[in-house]
Parts: C-alpha cells; sequence; structure tokens
C-alpha cells in the first residue's frame, strides 16, 4: 500500500532526475555536437577539464563568490534576526520587507541590478559622483563585477535565511534569558553566550543552505553580467550552460563538468553535516 | 547563444562577378522555373501545417512574411505556422528542437553550415536547374560538401557598412563623405563628437563578423579559401585594424560598458544609435529598416572607408527545409516560394535587402525609399574583395572564430593585453580549429 | 534528526528585564533595520518608476529619479504589440496546476514515508534528499532529451510534470505528517476505513499548515521558473513570463522600456499573494528551517 502512495512521486523523480542524472554521468565519457551524436572518448572530458586554464578561473570565481556569499551571507542573517527580535514595533514590517527580493524571478534580478548597476544611467553612480566618489564600472571592472554579483546573491537570499534563524530565535527558552538577566548579564552577554550558542544548529543549517545556494548560483549572475567582465564572474553553472548553449557545442563536456560539481556540492554537504554532528550541534 | 551574426559567405565574390557581367551588359540571368503545384499535390496539402523557424532583423520583414505566408496558404490550402524566434536563442533552439525530434519544417538561418546533413537536398523536389537561379556564390554555403547538392537557398546577401547621423554631422559642420579612410573616418567622428557633445563617436556590433570588415579593409585575412590561416601573414595589418577599434572603446569613445559588460552574451548598439549618442554605427544593411522607421533624425549610409580595399564583409541568411519534416514537398514548395522572384522582389523592397537572385540582381531592384542608401551598400558590394569569403570554406568554424576574435578585443579593451597579443593568440586559435578538421 | 516544534511565533518583544530599552542599542537596531529597509526597497523602487520612462529618459545621464512624463504606453505596448495576456496566462496555468500535482504527489509520498514501515524507506528518503543538491543545469541535457524521447518538449506537460516531485515538498510535508498521532490513523483503520480514505479525509486536511507552505514555494518556484520553461516552449504560444522577458531582452533591439513593465507586471502577482499569505510563508520556511 505505501508503494502506490510513493509510486508517482517516485515515478518522476526516476523519469527526470534520477535517469537524467544516470544519463548524465554516461555523456559525459562520449563527446557530442549535437545531442544525437555520440562519440567515446573515455575520460578525456575529465582530463581536459583538469587541464583547462578557462576551467582553473572558473573555479577559482566560484570558490571567490561561495566563500564571500556564505561568510556575508550568515553573518548579515545572523545581525538582521537578532535585531529584529529585539524589536518592539514594526517587527513583521521589517521581516516580510527584507523577504521581499526571495520572490522575485532571477531574470528580474538581474534586470533591476543591470539598471541601478549601469555606469553611466545607474543611480548608484549617480549618487556616487554626487557624494564625490566618482562612477566605477561596477559591471566593467572584473573585481568590482565580483563584488556587485556577491552583493546582489546576498540582497536577493538574506531575508530567507533570517526567517529561518528567528525561528530558531523563537525556540530558545525564555526562562533560559530571564535567568541569566536576573543574574545581572547585560544584553550583549546574553546574545553571546547563550543565545548564539544555542542558536548552532539553525546557523549551520544557514551555512549548508547558503553554500548549495553559492554553487547553484547562476540565473541573476547571467542576466546580471552574462559571466563577465572577461569572465570574472563565470562560475561553474554558467560554465556547464555554456558547454550547451555557445558554440563550439560541447554536450559531453558539460556533463563532465556537471557531475564534478555535484560531487563538489556533496562533499561540502556532507562536510558540514558531519562536523555539525561531530559538534553535537544537530 | 551562437553570436555569429553574418557568417561567412562567398556571395561577394559572385556579386562582383554577376555585377561586372550586368555592367557589361551579358545577360547572366536564368528564367524562374515557374513551379506551379499540381491538383493531386494540392488535393494532398490541404489543411496541412507546417511550421516556419523564423527571426527577423526588422519590423518590415516581419510583417512582409506575414502578407507572403498568407498569400502560400492562399495558393496552396496549407497552413504555415510561423516560430518568431529572438536571433540571440537561433541556433541553440534550433538545435535543441532537432535533438528533441521536433524539427520545424523550413527555417531561415544563419549558420546552415551546422544543418547540413539535417537538410532536405532541394533537387528531388524543385529539380536540377534551380541552383541556377541564384547567385553562384551565394549557394556555396547551402551546397552539401560531400553530395555537392542544393540543400537550402540563399535568402539575402547582407553588407556590413556604416550608418552616420546626418543631423549631427551638420551640427559639427563636418562634410558628409563620398569616400573616405579609417583614419579619416575616426577624425570625422571624434570632431561631431567634441562638437555635439555627444557620449560616444563611433559604436560596433558586438560582433568578430563586423571586426572582419575592418580586417578586410586593412588588407587582413582570417582564413582563405583552401582552408588555410592566412591571418599568420597578414598579421600587423590585422594588429592595426584591431588596434584602431579597441583603442576607441578603451577611450570610451565607444560604448566600452555594452561591450565588457555583457559576458558572453551578444549586445548591439542600435539603440545608442537611435538615441543620437554616437555620430556613427557601424553595422550592417539588415538595420536599414529598423533606423528607416524608428530613427527621428535624419540619416544615411556612409560608404566603407578604404585603407588597402574597398568593400565591405558580406553576410547573409538562409532558408533550408528538414528532411524530418513530415510533408517534405510542402516544405520544398514553401521555400520555392519563398525564394522565388516575385516574392524576394517585395521583401527586398520592404525591408532593404541585397537580392541573390540573378534574375533580380540583372534587373535591379527599385527601392521605393532609401535608394540613395542602397546604392552605397551595392557599390560597396560590387567593390568587396574576392578574398573576404575564404573563411566561408570553413563554415563549422566561423562561429568560433568570430566569437574568439570578439573575446580577444574585449580583454584588449579591458587593458588586459595588447592588440598585438590578441592577434597572436587569435592566429593560434584558427590553427587548433583548423586542425579539427583534420581529425 | 530533531522533531519539528509547532509553535507560533511570539510577537511579544522578549525582554531580559524590564527595563527601557537602552538608547544605543535602539539607535543601532533602528539604523540598522532603516538601512536594511533601504538597501532593498530602494532598487526595487528605482525599478518600478523606470518602467514608466519612455527611451529618452532611460538613457538620460544623469539619471532622474521621476519620469519626465509618466510613459504609460510602455504597458499598453505590451499587451498591444508583444503577446502579454498570452504569457500571463501560460505562466497562471503551469503555476495552478503544477501546484496542484506538487501537493498530490509530494503529500503522498510523504504519507508513505511518514506513516509507513516498508523495505526501503529510509534509502528513498535520503534519496530524495540527495537530489536538492542537484542543480538543474548540471542535468538540463539529458532531462531535455529524455522529456523529448517522450514527446512531452512544446507541451504544457512537458513544463508542468519534470519538476512536481519536489525533494523539498516532500520533506517538509513528511515533517508535519511526523506529527500527526498514529492513534488517529490506526483507529480509522479499525473502524473500516480504506487506506486512502484516510489519507484524503484525516490526514491531509491535518496538514493544512504544511500543505499551505508547499503550496507557496511551489507557487514561488513555478512562477519564477526560467531554464527549464525557456528550453521546453518551443513555441510564443507556451512562454510564461520569465521566458518571454529573457527573449525580449534578447532581441536585437532590445525594447527596453517595455520589458521594464512586462517585468514590474510580473511582480504584482507574487506580491500580492506575500502580502495577503505573509504569515504562512513565513511561518512554513520557519519550520522548514527547524530540521
Amino acid at each position: 500500500m505505501p508503494y502506490v502512495f510513493i509510486a508517482p512521486n517516485m515515478l518522476i523523480f526516476l523519469t527526470f532526475i534520477i535517469w537524467p542524472a544516470i544519463r548524465g554521468v554516461y555523456i559525459s565519457f562520449f563527446d557530442s555536437i549535437d545531442g544525437r551524436n555520440f562519440d567515446y572518448v573515455g575520460t578525456a572530458n575529465y582530463s581536459s577539464i583538469f587541464g583547462d586554464p578557462t576551467v582553473a578561473s572558473v573555479a577559482r570565481n566560484t570558490a571567490t563568490y561561495v566563500v564571500f556569499y556564505v561568510i556575508i551571507s550568515t553573518v548579515l542573517s545572523l545581525m538582521f534576526a537578532l535585531v529584529v527580535n529585539e524589536q518592539k514595533f514594526a517587527k513583521g514590517f521589517f521581516r516580510a520587507i527584507l523577504f521581499l527580493p526571495v520572490m522575485l524571478s532571477p531574470v528580474v534580478v538581474g534586470l533591476i541590478w543591470n539598471d541601478v548597476l549601469d555606469r553611466k544611467v545607474g543611480p548608484l553612480n549617480a549618487l556616487l559622483e554626487a557624494a564625490g566618489g566618482g562612477s566605477p564600472g561596477w559591471m566593467v571592472e572584473p573585481k568590482l563585477g565580483m563584488i556587485a554579483v556577491i552583493f546582489v546573491g546576498v540582497w536577493v537570499h538574506l531575508g530567507f535565511y533570517s526567517i529561518i534563524l528567528l525561528a530558531g530565535l523563537q525556540g530558545i527558552d525564555k526562562s533560559l534569558l530571564e535567568a541569566a538577566a536576573m543574574d545581572g548579564a547585560t544584553r550583549i552577554q546574553i546574545i553571546r553566550l547563550i543565545i548564539l550558542p544555542l542558536l548552532k544548529p539553525t546557523t549551520l543549517v544557514i551555512v549548508i543552505l547558503s553554500t548549495i545556494h553559492g554553487f547553484q548560483s547562476f540565473d541573476f549572475i547571467y542576466t546580471l553580467t552574462g559571466g563577465g567582465p572577461l569572465g570574472a564572474t563565470t562560475l561553474i553553472v554558467q560554465y556547464i550552460y555554456d558547454r550547451a548553449f555557445q558554440s563550439p557545442i560541447q554536450y559531453g563536456l558539460g556533463s563532465a563538468a556537471g557531475v564534478i560539481l555535484f560531487l563538489i556540492i556533496f562533499a561540502f554537504t556532507a562536510l558540514n553535516f558531519l562536523v555539525g554532528k561531530k559538534k553535537n550541534a544537530l | 547563444m551562437n553570436k555569429s551574426l553574418r557568417s561567412k559567405l562567398a556571395i561577394a565574390a559572385s556579386l562582383v562577378l554577376s555585377v561586372g557581367l550586368v555592367a557589361t551588359g551579358l545577360p547572366s540571368a536564368q528564367a524562374a522555373s515557374g513551379l506551379k503545384p499540381t491538383a493531386a499535390q494540392l488535393s494532398a496539402w490541404k489543411d496541412k501545417e507546417i511550421t516556419y523557424y523564423f527571426y527577423n532583423d526588422s519590423a518590415q520583414e516581419l510583417e512582409t512574411t506575414k502578407t507572403q505566408i498568407a498569400a502560400f496558404e492562399k495558393l496552396t490550402g496549407a497552413k504555415v505556422k510561423l516560430d518568431v524566434i529572438p536571433f540571440t536563442s537561433l541556433d541553440t533552439q534550433l538545435q535543441a528542437r532537432l535533438a528533441a525530434g521536433n524539427a520545424p519544417d523550413v527555417a531561415r538561418l544563419n549558420n546552415p553550415g551546422f544543418y547540413q546533413n539535417d537538410a532536405l537536398p532541394l533537387e528531388t523536389y524543385l529539380g536540377k536547374k534551380y541552383a541556377a537561379e541564384f547567385l553562384k556564390g551565394s549557394t556555396l554555403q547551402v551546397t552539401h560538401p560531400t553530395t555537392k547538392k542544393l540543400i537550402g537557398t540563399p535568402y539575402d546577401l547582407s553588407m556590413n557598412g556604416p550608418f552616420i547621423n546626418v543631423d549631427m554631422f551638420k551640427k559639427a559642420g563636418v562634410a558628409i563623405p563620398t569616400a573616405w579612410n579609417w583614419t579619416e573616418l575616426v577624425a570625422a567622428a571624434k570632431k561631431v563628437q567634441a562638437a555635439t557633445k555627444s557620449e560616444y563617436a563611433f559604436a560596433m556590433d558586438k560582433s568578430g563578423h563586423r571586426m572582419s570588415t575592418v580586417f578586410s579593409q586593412y588588407g587582413a585575412f582570417m582564413v582563405d579559401k583552401n582552408k588555410r590561416n592566412v591571418l599568420t601573414s597578414s598579421k600587423f595589418r590585422a594588429e592595426k585594424a584591431l588596434k584602431l577599434i579597441t583603442d576607441l572603446y578603451k577611450a570610451d569613445q565607444a560604448p566600452r560598458d555594452l561591450w565588457i559588460g555583457t559576458g558572453t552574451k551578444y549586445s548591439s548598439p542600435t539603440s545608442v544609435f537611435l538615441a543620437e549618442q554616437t555620430p556613427v554605427m557601424f553595422s550592417g544593411n539588415w538595420n536599414l529598416a529598423t533606423f528607416a522607421k524608428d530613427a527621428k533624425f535624419d540619416f544615411q549610409v556612409a560608404p566603407n572607408p578604404k585603407e588597402l580595399n574597398g568593400g565591405g564583409w558580406p553576410g547573409g541568411k538562409f532558408l533550408m527545409a528538414f528532411k524530418a519534416s513530415k510533408t517534405p514537398d510542402l516544405a520544398a514548395y514553401f521555400l520555392y516560394f519563398l525564394s522565388d522572384a516575385d516574392q524576394m522582389e517585395q521583401m527586398c523592397q520592404n525591408a532593404f535587402w541585397i537580392p541573390t537572385r540573378n534574375d533580380l540582381v540583372a534587373q535591379g531592384i527599385k527601392y521605393p525609399t532609401r535608394a540613395a542608401d542602397m546604392a552605397v551598400f551595392l557599390k560597396d558590394t560590387a567593390n568587396t574583395p574576392a578574398a573576404t569569403y575564404g573563411i566561408q570554406s570553413v563554415p563549422t568554424l566561423t562561429g568560433p572564430i568570430y566569437n574568439k576574435l570578439r573575446d580577444l578585443m574585449t580583454e584588449v579593451m579591458a587593458g588586459k593585453i595588447t592588440a598585438k597579443q590578441a592577434i597572436a593568440q587569435q592566429i593560434a586559435f584558427i590553427d587548433a580549429q583548423l586542425a579539427t578538421l583534420k581529425k | 534528526m530533531s522533531k519539528l516544534t509547532v509553535t507560533k511565533p511570539k510577537s511579544t518583544w522578549t525582554s531580559a528585564s524590564n527595563r527601557k530599552v537602552p538608547t544605543a542599542g535602539s539607535i543601532f537596531r533602528t539604523t540598522f533595520l532603516l538601512m536594511m529597509t533601504f538597501i532593498v526597497l530602494a532598487p526595487i523602487t528605482w525599478f518600478v518608476l523606470s518602467s514608466f520612462k519612455d527611451l529618452t529618459d532611460l538613457s538620460a545621464r544623469p539619471p532622474k529619479l521621476f519620469p519626465s512624463r509618466w510613459a504609460f504606453e510602455n504597458y499598453s505596448e505590451a499587451f498591444n504589440a508583444y503577446n502579454y495576456t498570452r504569457y500571463f496566462f501560460n505562466s497562471v496555468f503551469v503555476t495552478t496546476v503544477a501546484t496542484f500535482l506538487t501537493l498530490l504527489i509530494n503529500s503522498m509520498a510523504a504519507y508513505a514515508f511518514a506513516k509507513y514501515n516498508f523495505r526501503g524507506r529510509d534509502g528513498l528518503f535520503v534519496m530524495t534528499l540527495a537530489m536538492i543538491m542537484i542543480p538543474l543545469q548540471v542535468i538540463l541535457i539529458p532531462i531535455y532529451l529524455v522529456v523529448a524521447s517522450l514527446g512531452l518538449v512544446n507541451t504544457y506537460w512537458g513544463m508542468i510534470i519534470p519538476a512536481a516531485a519536489t525533494p523539498t515538498g516532500v520533506f517538509i510535508l513528511r515533517q508535519y505528517m511526523l506529527t500527526i498521532p498514529d492513534e488517529l490513523i490506526e483507529s480509522a483503520r479499525i473502524d473500516g476505513a480504506g487506506e486512502f480514505r484516510i489519507f484524503a479525509r484525516i490526514v491531509l486536511p491535518l496538514c493544512r499548515p504544511a500543505l499551505a507552505v508547499v503550496a507557496i514555494f511551489s507557487i514561488l518556484w513555478r512562477w519564477n521558473d526560467f531554464i527549464w520553461p525557456l528550453l521546453i516552449a518551443q513555441r510564443e504560444e507556451l512562454y510564461t513570463l520569465p521566458v518571454a522577458l529573457a527573449l525580449l531582452n534578447g532581441q536585437l533591439v532590445v525594447p527596453y522600456n517595455v520589458v521594464l513593465a512586462m517585468s514590474v507586471m510580473s511582480i504584482i502577482p507574487v506580491l500580492f499573494m506575500f502580502i495577503f499569505m505573509q504569515r504562512q510563508i513565513i511561518q512554513g520556511i520557519a519550520q522548514t528551517g527547524m530540521k
């Protein structure tokens, strides 16, 4: 009987996720330029990925993005959750506002920031110039491009992480806090010594989630910078996408890169999970 | 997204030939074959539907296509489903459809070389003599390399060249040129920019194909008709040409942000020209229709600058029918219909196309408006050197070669490498690409 | 995994003491919150204002905050010259049907995982979770080929079915169902109710909060989904809003002002949903995160 319940879901999983994933691994050992004819190349795709300098820069970009994205997201969302938690009034309002970007489609996000960050007609630079700060080319200088992309990435998801943390904060036993206050602890001390440690499991969730999101970032980045300037914001998912949608088309190579990406995400998630378990945080 | 906008066509050579022949009074046109469907075909075709995979460079092309489709439907009783695809996804979507077994019946293409083995050979349906109706050079791109049979028709010839904003030139007191070289073009553009305080002096489509025009005028070419890398022997000229253009971008006298900030995506500065932010825009005749419709200022087509060589750089679009079509004879007939003299003439007149049919070339097209502009393009077409079609000998490589050039240009503009290094890398890239052909 | 605690969020400030808030702290808090609010709202407001500017205003240097004239034709053009109504309909259709499908099959699967003991249950569940980690682009081409071989390309079903078996949905519903007492189900069985009846009449109604959350997630994902519909919808009649926007943005001459107008219009339905269902959304995510 349970099998009947599971069946439809599992059927779709198998047909549209598991089977294609297996097929993807299979394709990674072939070369194909049209998706219909496949030439066996063994591990050539994998070795060419590891020897390709473009891939090295893509890997660097991805690592940079993920590291900064995870750290900034975690810290900022923690700050926001803690601050909102202390807030007396309009708590719901602030929570809701921050959540707004989460609901935007990645295409719209890219469009918004393309406009705002435009070197010549964007309001950000207009404000900066008025303040005497010059007119940086956010999407034209490689380093600035990465900064812009990290910023926008964080901007989109911050509300999501904050809400999870806020829920975690709600789950903390109030009596603990009151007892500490009665013992004369300041609010800051309470936050530092009681709340934060108790929040560790939730924080770990945020780290894991943001890592996965970070590795999977593509849509809004592509709309924003197309992977430029000069490939500075080309992350691994775009690298895979380009193998299928930019000439020269290389489906096999793209699949191989996909397999590698999955293994990386899997490894990271497992690592995070194990570290968390070890520290008895879960 | 595949970005080879105007592909590598040998049309120029044959157009030179045929225009030259016309000039000498020798008729090279062949009578149109005048195919009409039989009664049996008409009854078989009634209410059948075919798909036309289409993209358009201008609103006029779309409108004219719709009119012609209506006429076709009336003529045959069949239905044509028009799928309008944005240019940037043209090849990727088509390849996705072919891979899915969802092929259209007829498609309008930029890169026919990719689809050689999917294309319907036309001889069966349209006869052996059909290929002769078109300019010899144009049909090379739609001739199967091994069977040597016609697998599509050259739908139009395109020619690269500069557009200028006449109002801005007049305001700056700079004379409208009747002939110039690149140095003069850049000087004039800068003068106009300074006088009118426009944002930029110059703009060019983000495309290696457009850059090849400048190469050609400086006497540099990338691949010759024997599939050889000839950039090596013309590299100093190529460096000069590259430096000329990239210097403008580096100095922000051309829209640098549009070029650098869009990564691997295509961008065209047509909106820059329409917003009167640049007095000179280097593009091609396909934009004439859009400018004619949308420009709120006086503009005209200027002759291509002449350095070592004159003329421009050819491109074109093609029609192909697909083997996978469920009604191949109907598909072939639709293709024939669109490529026939009457329809082509109409399209040329409405959308400012340059014809590829021998009969139309012989009689000439009477453009109802902007005839002077088209005359400039046609003159440049006639002067385009034969070597421009060399790269067409490697149709499957032109996309990557143009894209690599474009990417190298981006790096030069960003100051990462010099023009010299860029050309060296392009040479190496072409060698690597040519090597894949030998495998 | 820790058990899910279903708590209503407290709306009172948990004060550790009865003293008034220290001024320094509240200043910092207010500043921080206002700053965040600005960073979030400013770009969006700018965007909405820009959608009312005509092309000249859009390329104005320096940019002006308000349009020099309100270009309502951006919006009307979206309907007239471009097929906005169709795209909107497609988005609504795909989102609605997909959400119903997702709710149905996810809840069924979650019920099996939560309330039955069967061979392979834990293994299958872990596998379900692992799939959250597979980014779509990685399996994009193989999925496409599979969908193509099933003849689902260029159909609504092709856009709806493949993503319906969301692992997150299964997970959320399972967590919630775990808290439903087994006795309820047992007694229903004793009363002679069939398994499916139990599921439909007893379990599902109890899961309303979780179902609401999954529904909301599904609506959000499907409404904004871009890559998959882009691949599947090969004819303009099937384009959903994000696809139409992305393709419009790739035209030879981008009608930027219309793109802006369409983008703004595409945000509105989601915005409404958010305003009305704020509480459920936030509660739901909070409860998910508590895994």
